[in-house]
């Protein structure tokens, strides 16, 4: 039989057939088949899955980092320009007088933060936070 | 439907991965046989061929119809990818003719810069004696040679066993029989 495909085409169909072989072979065959080659098909079952393992954690970390940078985006200068420590304090300050009870949960909240004060990230988080549901001193100025 | 957007007769990744999760020890087993298969025919080493389907797949770079079995689907994409790296080779394997003229004053500088040729698939010549010996293994039995022929022309098994007369069951047990042999003959996989 003389084929009109090159041997490497030949290889690959070869490579196919044995392929359906094995997708077509119930469990109990492939089980005997590689005790026969390996003495400890567990193990070597569990090879396999930790490809998949480090392939799921890759895939992870792929997604958080996309999610991460869509985030950024979404809460980038649009919602509130990074501001002067000060002028952030202030700003918040007009935001919590205006709202009392605002300012209740957040000096509970405060204390409960180990007795600190907010920190100037924790101010500017609060304002981009407070920016994303529309809350803003009524001026809007710093 | 938007460009990128998953069809909706596809898995989304999570699905594919809860699938994976729930996949029993003989899964796992079938897909390192598939593995091995397909690193026959390119550079890839087996186990860099499944992690390369599997990461694919959970990236969703590679999407899983919903009636597909996922080992299968995973066949179909270490296949592929097989595919897509033999034919890098073969591009590897013209590149390297081109810069080989015996009247370039630099060619031999210029072969030194390809990549290495462990890193490229066996040349069309070492196919044709993995094909050769492959055959001669069955020297012994006419039967699994036409078997082995008829799949590399694509036959259908319907076709082969009307060749070889073989029922369903003698067709099977002949089947295994080749596959297991040549197993064994070629541990490391069809290298030469």
């Amino acid at each position: 039989m003389t084929g009109t495909k090159s041997d490497r085409i030949a290889l690959a169909r070869l490579a196919d057939a044995f392929v359906e072989d094995v997708l077509n072979a119930s469990d109990e065959d492939i089980l005997a088949e590689v005790r026969e080659d390996h003495p400890d098909p567990a193990a070597a079952a569990a090879q396999a899955r930790g490809l998949f393992e480090k392939a799921a954690a890759a895939a992870g970390k792929g997604r958080l980092a996309a999610a991460q940078a869509a985030l950024a985006q979404q809460r980038g200068p649009a919602n509130v320009a990074q501001l002067d420590p000060a002028d952030a304090r202030r700003r918040l300050q007009r935001i919590l007088t205006r709202d009392p009870e605002m300012a209740h949960r957040l000096t509970l909240a405060a204390r409960k933060d180990q007795g600190q004060g907010l920190s100037d990230n924790d101010v500017q988080g609060l304002l981009e936070d407070m920016a994303e549901l529309g809350i803003t001193p009524d001026d809007d100025g710093p | 439907m938007a460009p990128g957007e998953p069809a909706h007769d596809t898995l989304p990744p999570s699905e594919v991965a809860a699938a994976l999760r729930s996949l029993p020890e003989a899964g796992w087993l079938r897909l390192r046989k598939i593995a091995r298969y397909y690193a026959n025919i390119c550079a890839l080493e087996p186990e860099d061929l499944l992690q390369t389907a599997l990461t694919r797949a959970l990236a969703g770079e590679r999407q899983c119809p919903i009636q597909v079995d996922v080992v299968r689907f995973l066949a179909e994409a270490m296949r592929s990818i097989a595919s897509v790296s033999q034919k890098a080779g073969q591009a590897w394997q013209a590149a390297l003719r081109l810069v080989q003229p015996a009247e370039a004053e630099d060619a031999e500088f210029q072969v030194a810069a390809l990549p290495s040729p462990e890193d490229a698939i066996s040349s069309e010549q070492e196919a044709v004696r993995i094909k050769a010996t492959i055959l001669r293994l069955f020297d012994d039995d006419l039967i699994a040679q036409a078997i082995i022929e008829g799949d590399m022309e694509e036959m259908t098994a319907e076709d082969i066993r009307a060749l070889t007369g073989l029922d369903k069951v003698a067709y099977a047990s002949k089947r295994r029989l080749i596959r297991r042999r040549i197993d064994q003959a070629f541990p490391r996989g069809w290298t030469p």
